[in-house]
């Protein structure tokens, strides 16, 4: 991935998806928690996903064989992403539908949660790969908590009738757990000087604490003192912040970092023996 | 013993590059980005300093990762080992690209596809060696048939070859200690102190 280029589409796929998932996901545990349904959460997180799912097309060099990526579900992780996100779609329009026809039926929004919940995660599978160092352990499960805690912010912060402080509380907590392990994970890896030129690993303190603030800290601070549509602002950019981040600091081991390990331990372990 | 693959002697590498112009040249990839690559390991960081080249392709891992990933099968390990791409099935959504700890698949953007070294197969095929093999002048880079066993003074993992996604790589070397399962990090680390 060092040499990939052309993230937007996946930032922006993903950004999208994490956040209309996370909302279907969010109102989903709305309705059990609460038992309360709130359909705007749902027209707006099937919307989102849609957008996602369109702009992820960006990405490919072969649009028309878009269809194909399926093919491998079961052996490849991209796949089962691929056949779960018009799955997630599909069920959060129903549930959006039946719930703006006035005849909610609440096992309809619980099943789209479901799926969706596990849409997120496959997204987090999908880079859970041997080569990246960065994207190892907890970085799988980011997708599914800060979906989780984005929707949970944005429904306290847009619903007229919000009360739900609790819910949020559980699930940005939730999230500020798992990515402080994530956090933990990427500070603790050594690299070759030489390998930081030109990535974002030499910014991965702002980029990961940008996240963490903007997404677990300031939208729950503000949700606090006043329902403010700000709050859910703040969190969408929190969530960008999270995608950007991710893809920045990705970090292969390819076989020119290891050679440039090699020569850095190598010439470390030399300079006593100089002396 | 492994699929085919290549055999590298890091005593008889100049860094000529040959094996890439040839690769470049068989494979009709002049202008495009290149299959193979040499990677100097300056061990001292200093232009006197003992230096190696590591002419790399693709490994025709036994487990291959771009495989394993490849969402629309892409990938295609043929039962010599050798791992083909096909461009017909690629949807050019760069998986392989994060999934290959070696770096190998290229994205081809007037194609948008992927591409990488399928080892000559045709020229294999044909009983021929791969363009690379046949274009080293120091006979440092071999071709390794799918039905040999490895010459034991070989190894198959050096500096460079960390395997973190258990690919099993096709690759062996012959380092300069010449001695089996001698790392050649401690080696030339001890090269280097005397």
């Amino acid at each position: 991935m060092s040499r990939h280029s052309g993230h937007g589409p996946l930032v922006a796929f993903t950004s999208f998806a994490i956040a209309g998932a996370g909302l279907i996901v969010a109102a989903a545990s709305l309705e059990v928690v609460h038992h309360h349904l709130f359909p705007p959460a749902l027209v707006a997180g099937v919307l989102l996903q849609a957008l996602g799912l369109a702009v992820s097309l960006g990405h490919l060099g072969q649009k028309r064989r878009a269809a194909m990526a399926m093919w491998g579900v079961g052996r490849s992780a991209l796949s089962n992403e691929v056949l779960l996100a018009p799955l997630a779609l599909a069920c959060g329009a129903l549930a959006a539908g039946i719930s703006l026809w006035g005849r909610p039926m609440p096992a309809l929004p619980v099943i789209a949660g479901v799926v969706n919940a596990a849409f997120l995660l496959s997204i987090g599978l999908v880079y859970r790969v041997g080569g990246q160092r960065t994207w190892q352990g907890f970085s799988a499960f980011t997708p599914l908590t800060a979906g989780c805690a984005f929707g949970a912010i944005a429904i306290q912060a847009l619903s007229v009738t919000g009360g739900i402080l609790g819910m949020v509380l559980l699930l940005v907590v939730l999230d500020a757990a798992v990515f402080v392990q994530r956090w933990r994970e990427v500070v603790a890896i050594r690299i070759p000087a030489a390998s930081l030129t030109g990535s974002g690993m030499s910014h991965r303190g702002q980029l990961l604490g940008a996240r963490f603030v903007l997404l677990d800290v300031l939208p729950f601070v503000l949700l606090l003192a006043w329902p403010t549509p700000l709050a859910a602002a703040i969190a969408a950019t929190g969530l960008w912040v999270d995608r950007v981040g991710f893809y920045a600091l990705a970090l292969q081991r390819t076989t020119e970092h290891e050679v440039a390990e090699v020569e850095e331990a190598l010439a470390s372990a030399r300079k006593p023996h100089e002396s | 013993m492994s699929g085919a693959g290549f055999l590298l002697d890091l005593h008889r590498c100049v860094g000529c590059g040959a094996c890439v112009l040839a690769c470049r040249i068989e494979n009709g990839r002049v202008l495009a980005t290149a299959w193979r690559r040499v990677l100097p390991l300056n061990l001292s960081r200093q232009p006197a300093g003992p230096t190696y080249f590591l002419s790399v392709a693709c490994h025709h891992c036994e487990e291959p990762a771009c495989l394993r990933g490849c969402p629309s099968g892409a990938y295609e390990q043929r039962p010599d080992g050798i791992v083909v791409h096909r461009e017909e099935l690629c949807l050019g959504c760069r998986y392989c690209e994060m999934t290959c700890p070696f770096g190998t698949p290229q994205f081809d953007a007037e194609k948008g596809v992927m591409s990488k070294c399928h080892l000559c197969a045709h020229r294999v095929d044909a009983g021929l060696l791969p363009a690379c093999v046949g274009a080293c002048p120091t006979d440092a880079l071999r071709y390794v048939p799918a039905t040999a066993v490895p010459p034991a003074d070989t190894v198959r993992f050096v500096p460079g070859f960390v395997d973190p996604a258990g690919c099993q790589p096709a690759l062996h070397f012959r380092t300069p200690a010449g001695t089996r399962r001698v790392e050649l990090f401690r080696h030339l680390g001890e090269a280097l102190r005397r």
